[in-house]
Parts: C-alpha cells; sequence; structure tokens
C-alpha cells in the first residue's frame, strides 16, 4: 500500500484505507508558544522552545506552506490537491519510505521542526500585554 | 372509420413510423457527430468500467458498442467516449468490471456530447453510483441492490504525525462524516509538564463545535490511550493508561476538521496510532 511522508509537517500515512478508499492528508495546525526569554516576550514554534523559557500560553495556528491533498470541486482544477506544501516523499510500503526519510535532509527538517520556521516573533518587552 | 384512426394509419406508414416502432419511446437519437460518453469521479483503488450497449442504424440493422475506462482515484473527472453513427441509442449499461467500489466512491454519468470528447454535453442520459452489484443504465431507473444505503463504514487509519505535532483530519471535499470512534495514543517525553489531551471538532472556519478533554493529566515519560465513542462516559481504566470519553452524535460538512489540541505540549511528545470510524455520506 502507498505511503507517504509529509515535507511541510512530517506526518506520514497511506494513500488508500484498508478497504481501498482514498485518503487525503492534510497538515495540522502548528502549536505556537507564548514565553518569556530574558527580558522579552516571544511568539515561538513549540520545537523552538529552549531551556530556561518560561511558558506562559500556548495556541494553534495555522501552518505556513500547510499540504492539503482534498482536491478541489471547483470542476475547473482537474483534480489537483487544494495545497500542495512542501511536497512528499512517496514509496510503495512503509519500510521503503522509511529508509527514504532517513536519506532525506528535507525529510529530516520536517521532522524536527515541519516546514521552515520563521523566527521568534518579539511581541513585546516584559510588563506588556500581548495575546 | 373515424377521422382520427384514419390518421393513425397513415402515421403508420411512414419509414418514421416504422422505425419509432423499433425503437420505442426510450431511445435517443444521435446524427452523426454525436458521442456517447462516460463520466466517472472515482476514489477506489482497482477499479475498471465498462460501458456497452446497442444502436439502431438508419438502415435497420442493430449495432452494438462497448468501451472501457479505467478512472483516476483521485475524485476528478476521468471520461471516455465512443463514436455514434446517425441513428438510435437504444439502451447503455454502465457496469463494474473489475474493483470493488463502496456505495460512495464511484460516480458515473452517460451522456451525449457534441463534436469531441468533453466539449459540450447535450444530453444527460442517466448518473449514479455503481458497485459491483449496481450497474447504471440507459433507458430505466438506477439499479438497486440488497443492502445498499445512502452512506458507507469507513475506518480511516489516520496521517501518523511529527513529534510535537497535533493530529488534525478534514473531511474531504463532497463528504460528510458521522464520527463513530477515535482512538489515538499520546506519549510524553522527559520534560516535565501535565499534558491535557483534547479533542476538537471545528468548522470550515476553524470555529469550535464541540471539544472534550480527559479528567486526568499525563506526566513525563508516560504513555496514554485516548478512546472516545457515542454512547459512553468519561471513565479511567483501573491500570490508568487508557481513558474512553464520550461524544456526541455530530455530524461535519465538507471541510470541517478533527484535531487534538495538547495543552502543556512539548516538542519530544508524539501522538501515535490514530484511527477513526466514520460514517461517510
Amino acid at each position: 500500500m502507498p505511503a507517504r511522508f509529509c515535507l511541510s509537517c512530517g506526518g506520514r500515512y497511506h494513500t488508500t484505507d484498508a478497504n481501498g478508499m482514498a485518503y487525503y492528508h492534510t497538515c495540522p495546525d502548528h502549536t505556537i508558544v507564548s514565553v518569556t526569554r530574558g527580558a522579552l516576550k516571544l511568539d515561538v514554534e513549540l520545537h523552538a522552545v529552549q531551556p530556561g523559557d518560561v511558558i506562559v500560553s500556548q495556541r494553534n495556528a495555522p501552518r505556513a506552506n500547510a499540504r492539503d491533498e482534498n482536491v478541489q470541486a471547483d470542476g475547473k482544477t482537474k483534480g489537483q490537491p487544494i495545497a500542495a506544501g512542501a511536497g512528499v516523499l512517496e514509496a510503495p510500503d512503509a519500510a521503503t519510505l522509511a529508509a527514504a526519510v532517513a536519506a532525506s535532509p528535507a525529510a529530516a527538517l520536517a521532522v524536527t521542526q515541519g516546514a521552515p520556521a520563521p523566527a521568534p516573533t518579539p511581541v513585546g518587552p516584559i510588563g506588556v500585554a500581548f495575546s | 372509420m373515424t377521422d382520427q384512426a384514419y390518421e393513425c394509419m397513415e402515421l403508420a406508414d411512414t419509414p418514421g413510423a416504422k422505425r419509432a416502432r423499433l425503437v420505442g419511446q426510450g431511445a435517443y437519437y444521435v446524427d452523426g457527430i454525436d458521442h456517447l460518453q462516460i463520466t466517472c469521479f472515482n476514489t477506489a483503488t482497482g477499479v475498471s468500467l465498462l460501458c456497452s450497449g446497442r444502436a439502431l442504424l438508419l438502415d435497420g440493422r442493430i449495432q452494438s458498442f462497448s468501451f472501457p475506462l479505467t478512472p483516476t482515484t483521485n475524485g476528478a473527472a476521468s471520461r471516455a467516449f465512443s463514436a455514434m453513427a446517425q441513428g438510435w441509442i437504444l439502451d447503455a449499461v454502465v457496469t463494474v468490471t473489475a474493483g470493488t467500489p463502496t456505495n460512495l466512491s464511484t460516480f458515473v454519468q452517460i451522456q451525449v456530447v457534441r463534436g469531441a470528447q468533453g466539449l459540450l454535453e447535450v444530453a444527460r442520459l442517466q448518473q449514479g453510483f455503481v458497485t459491483a452489484n449496481i450497474a447504471i443504465r440507459f433507458p430505466g431507473e438506477l439499479g438497486s441492490s440488497s443492502g445498499s444505503s445512502s452512506s458507507t463504514a469507513r475506518v480511516i487509519v489516520g496521517t501518523l504525525p511529527g513529534a510535537g505535532v497535533n493530529i488534525s483530519e478534514t473531511v474531504p471535499a463532497g463528504h460528510t462524516w458521522t464520527i463513530c470512534a477515535v482512538s489515538f495514543t499520546l506519549t510524553a517525553d522527559a520534560v516535565a509538564g501535565n499534558r491535557e489531551a483534547v479533542l476538537r471538532f471545528l468548522d470550515s472556519l476553524n470555529n469550535i463545535l464541540y471539544e472534550i478533554g480527559a479528567d486526568s493529566s499525563l506526566t513525563a515519560n508516560n504513555a496514554h490511550r485516548y478512546s472516545y465513542g457515542q454512547a459512553t462516559y468519561l471513565k479511567t481504566n483501573a491500570d490508568g493508561d487508557s481513558t474512553v470519553m464520550p461524544i456526541p452524535f455530530i455530524r461535519l460538512p465538507a471541510g470541517s476538521k478533527m484535531t487534538t489540541n495538547i495543552h502543556s505540549f512539548d516538542a519530544g511528545d508524539q501522538l501515535t496510532a490514530p484511527i477513526y470510524s466514520v460514517q461517510e455520506e
């Protein structure tokens, strides 16, 4: 059964279910964490939290360059995915896919941090309210 | 003899009326530049279709035709067509010759198009879902099969997310899901913290329709199985390694989402073995 690795979110999945029906992958949201780091308050992605950061809150936000394999239903785009994202690695089975993922720098990036992450966003000095 | 009967006799003697008696009421006239086309929207693997039937030509001969179609599996339109000589399409049937499409996976249209494939549809003779036991045919009503219904049960193995990434599934275009059961495992890494697993259902604009959290938190270096179903109540088993939780009878239209939202999520935490039972319409 064909297996895929999503280079946007690091997810692994099969393109068909055991009953033969198609499965459409969509990337989940990022988890964004608000932290205090020294004198700064920052919004960072979950994987970018550093030792010493004090987590204030967390929320989910749409992932940049997310993949959505659902088919456009507008009748014009001939079955193209809604969003290709960063692409996928595909193999005929899960074992072959695992080897391909292990050999792929892009996959390694996706595993550790998903799609290329923006730099932490300073949202204000301590004492200033932020969402 | 009445005027009306005389008129009928006159009509009966015309070549057109003789052909009409051969053709019957359900036939569709084509003028030699029309094509018979089948269009299929399919999401099942390994499906092959065959369109076959008969036509009455102008010289009175009956000609049979058949042509295959192996549709793509991405739900997009796949087409096959056959040129038709001038005359009448007497009947046509589309049958599944390979694969086992489910009740809602393979939708077929029988069309008459003019000029070239898909260029201009001039008639829609029939349309409907086909399975190994259900054909669509022209003329006539849709076929039926014992045990057929307008929805199909699916067990979906979801995407295994990366570490520190939530589970998220989107209802496919053109379908509605009734969520019957959801289950996944959360494994916490060594970073201290009290994780709380929350399951959410959202509409396509990310408005939360329903969410439910567990009654206990998960600490570092532990794993817990979370299961959700209708007609159950919140309960953690005696070993403390799995919890069942109730979800309502909830129907999600296309584009709606089902996601996890792990409170105090750490980058090394891992969600695994996501699996769902849904009724797809």
